[in-house]
């Protein structure tokens, strides 16, 4: 078919920060097809240089709102790497419980709130909580719990308080956590019912496959997402381990003169970061309870249809939900106690962290004096990571949605999802990201 | 046909999603809340179009809350799009009200910034010195970008505010207040920040502790100290903002055993934030002469970064470089104060 279409979403909405999709086709015949980002940069990296240390998590974690308990552990394991601060078990365990936190929270979120309205057929949440009440209620529920989770071990979910280098400046209670338990336990039913949902909704997940390089951190121990190697996954299978220290190996940042973004690229074009990247890294190590959703919606890995993104969220929110049961029964075993923070002095060091965040691995990287003065900062970003790869997407899409003879609203439908279904998070990018452009 | 139900938007600048997402702190009340209410522009959630929004009438939006600081072209011409459209324009969380945590970067030059961010940052390869554009020729297509102001600014820096809605970000609690408010008919007279106008140490916890006279002999960094649970911060040398910050917040972050950093900015009858703790800090230290004042205040290292947090765009510090890059932009931009 030969359809004329110009399509100019300014800017896409249900995403975190303001992007813009620009196609124009002739004829059928494809002329221009831009993932444009218009956002406005806040130069961390230039705006924590000069500052101590003890205040850096504080101020980074501002990058971004939704995932700024990501941002905050991933500040403090860096200027803890850097000045050899070893954390007890107990922080530890504390730590990787809020991580958890952060994932079920962001994850829920994301699935309720920006993608069910597209697979239910509406523009938005709000008409759904008169047509599907039960839905958005339960959604409701599932996100107070989550926040009253983050927020018992950090103070709070958005921009937490308690996480300082060497531990916390206060601990949550026994009691606090014994009833989180209680109050998890009782989502369980609502986190089955959401498996049926998306079991009901699955058909309309959009058909498209591209495969790509996934990244994503690898843990031996356990599901990769506080800590281990960064691993690559290529199209054919290949994977490799990096050192959290190389990560400019994989990231190598580049800027185009026709943007005010810097992007990535490893191994091919672009790649991706995120639930599928993770999941598809490392599926074999998902909680057991995890993997019940996983079979019962039919997710297989290696899956390389982004849209299934917000799948591959939703199975690890489970997987976190779980695992963060396994964790408070571990920590209540023995009992919260009060412990003696580690010693340490600062001294001229650099420290790199890796930490994969809702959206994607995470790097921060700083440079210390022997005050304790940050003389150097960067920060990359998942989203940043994932701008390549939405484009990439977007150019085997578009021509494939040509073909299929797709009117206007179809395709500027088709593109939005996409974009969703990566979750990008573009307000947090402390980069400038904006245009990319057919190579 | 029933009443028309008000007309609400929301809209984000240079923000972390964190004031969006603070709706949702609002829990089951939201269902009662949309109820109520008539949301016509909502980015982050909503499928509504700047065209969308450019196509109402003007003055037909009872109430916008924009969060997030201003910092290029486009987010000033949202604004005045916002404004034009809106009867009243709240400045919601601590970006719009004082600038906040971005507008830190108000210490450094516009050009140097952007010289670390695509050139020097650790992780960039960039030999051909390659720089971004705000005009582009791409294979015939012209490539627009917004323009980078010089600095950051608050919202009342860009477009005239009716109300301030304080905090980073803010507490479901004041928001909730908030609506109830400014949707009855009994507004607050303009310019009111929706918190209590008393400082925080008035409703910390901690407050019994803390002496009339602090003499305090040197600060102490949070690392060389392990703060005791009840005390007041100021009475054990540790620097804490409460005195020169709006109360309202409930102390969540002493109640964290962490000292206030100023997210709420000051109450009415202070101006500059900033000026206001350092005076504060300085006539309760122990030490007399100005020589042992100023050394007894080197226990704080960065005092921009520690008195100026969230509010260096709206400090007097900046004052007069932002009026004077305000009369070049308006010739250059025909952008309006």
């Amino acid at each position: 078919m030969e359809q004329t279409i110009n399509i100019n979403l300014n800017h896409v909405t249900r995403v975190e920060g303001h992007g813009n999709i620009i196609v124009n086709a002739t004829n059928g015949k494809l002329e221009r097809c831009e993932w444009q980002i218009p956002e406005s940069p806040r130069f961390f990296e230039s705006m924590i240089r000069g500052r101590h240390f003890s205040e850096i998590a504080r101020i980074t974690s501002r990058i971004c709102g939704i995932c700024s308990v990501g941002h905050q552990l991933a500040s403090i394991k860096a200027t803890e790497k850097a000045f050899d601060i070893e954390v007890s078990p107990q922080t530890d365990k504390l730590r990787r419980l809020l991580k958890h936190a952060e994932n079920f929270d962001s994850h829920l979120l994301h699935v309720y709130f920006l993608v069910a309205p597209d697979l239910m057929g509406a523009p938005s949440v709000i008409p759904l909580a008169s047509s599907h009440p039960e839905i958005i209620k339960r959604a409701l529920r599932l996100k107070a719990v989550a926040s009253q989770w983050s927020g018992i071990i950090c103070g709070r979910s958005t921009h937490p308080i308690r996480i300082i280098p060497g531990g916390f400046s206060k601990l949550p209670t026994n009691e606090e956590l014994t009833q989180l338990k209680k109050d998890l336990l009782e989502l369980a039913p609502d986190l089955e019912a959401t498996t049926q949902t998306l079991l009901s909704l699955a058909e309309k997940v959009p058909n498209f496959h591209r495969p790509t390089e996934y990244i994503g951190l690898v843990d031996e121990k356990e599901y990769g997402l506080y800590a281990g190697k960064i691993g690559s996954l290529m199209p054919d299978g290949t994977r490799t381990l990096i050192e959290t220290a190389d990560y400019r190996f994989i990231t190598n940042e580049w800027v185009s003169p026709l943007s005010t973004a810097k992007y990535t690229k490893h191994l091919m074009e672009s790649y991706m970061v995120g639930a599928l990247a993770r999941i598809n890294l490392n599926f074999d190590q998902l909680h057991p309870e995890a993997k019940k959703p996983a079979e019962a919606l039919g997710f297989k890995t290696p899956c390389y249809n982004p849209y299934f993104n917000s799948i591959a969220q939703y199975i690890e929110a489970c997987h976190s939900f779980f695992s963060g049961l396994d964790l408070i029964d571990d920590l209540l075993q023995k009992g919260l106690v009060e412990e003696k923070a580690p010693s340490y002095q600062p001294k001229a060091a650099r420290g790199i962290s890796a930490l994969d965040v809702p959206r994607g691995i995470l790097f921060h990287d700083y440079e210390y004096d022997a005050e304790g003065i940050c003389t150097s900062a960067n920060c990359i970003i998942p989203t940043n990571q994932n701008h390549a790869n939405i484009q990439e997407d977007m150019d085997k899409l578009v021509p494939e949605m040509l073909e299929q003879g797709r009117n206007q609203k179809e395709m500027e439908l088709g593109l939005e999802m996409l974009v969703r279904a990566y979750d990008p998070c573009i307000s947090c990018s402390t980069h400038y990201l904006d245009v990319t452009f057919k190579k | 046909m029933g009443k028309e139900k008000p007309k609400i938007a929301f809209y984000w600048c240079a923000s972390c999603g964190g004031c969006d997402e603070s709706f949702l702190d609002l829990a089951e009340d939201i269902l009662d809340l949309v109820e109520k209410i008539d949301i016509v522009f909502w980015p982050v959630a909503l499928d509504y179009k700047r065209k969308d929004l450019e196509a109402l009438p003007d003055q037909s939006i009872l109430m916008t809350m924009i969060n997030g600081s201003l910092r290029t072209s486009e987010q000033e011409e949202m604004a005045l799009l916002l404004r034009r459209k809106s009867k009243i324009l709240i400045a919601y969380g601590t970006c719009a009200h004082l600038g906040g945590i971005p507008s830190l970067a108000n210490q450094f030059e516009r050009e140097k910034i952007l010289e670390y961010l695509y050139k020097s940052a650790p992780s960039v390869v960039n030999k051909e010195n390659v720089l971004p554009k705000i005009q582009y020729d791409e294979k015939g297509h012209k490539v627009t970008l917004p323009e980078f102001r010089n600095v950051v600014r608050s919202l009342d820096q860009v477009v005239d505010v009716d109300y301030y809605l304080p905090g980073c970000s803010p507490p479901p609690k004041l928001l909730k207040k908030a609506f109830s408010l400014l949707l009855s008919q009994e507004l607050p007279s303009k310019g009111s920040v929706l918190a209590p106008d008393i400082a925080l140490c008035y409703e910390c916890p901690r407050i019994e502790s803390k002496p009339k006279d602090l003499s305090i002999a040197e600060f102490k960094r949070l690392h060389h100290t392990q703060p005791a649970p009840e005390k007041c911060f100021l009475a054990q040398g540790i620097a804490c903002i409460g005195p020169a910050t709006r109360g309202g917040c409930e102390a969540r972050c002493i109640q964290g055993n962490m000292p206030c950093t100023g997210c709420f900015g000051p109450t009415s009858r202070v101006r500059d934030q900033g000026a206001k703790i350092l005076s504060a800090l300085a006539s309760s230290v122990k030490a007399k002469s100005e020589e042992d004042i100023d050394r007894a205040l080197s226990g704080i290292p960065d005092p921009v970064g520690s008195f100026y947090r969230y509010g260096l765009a709206k400090s007097l510090l900046r004052v007069k470089r932002i009026e004077s890059n305000n009369s070049v932009e308006s010739k250059n931009n025909g952008v309006e104060k």
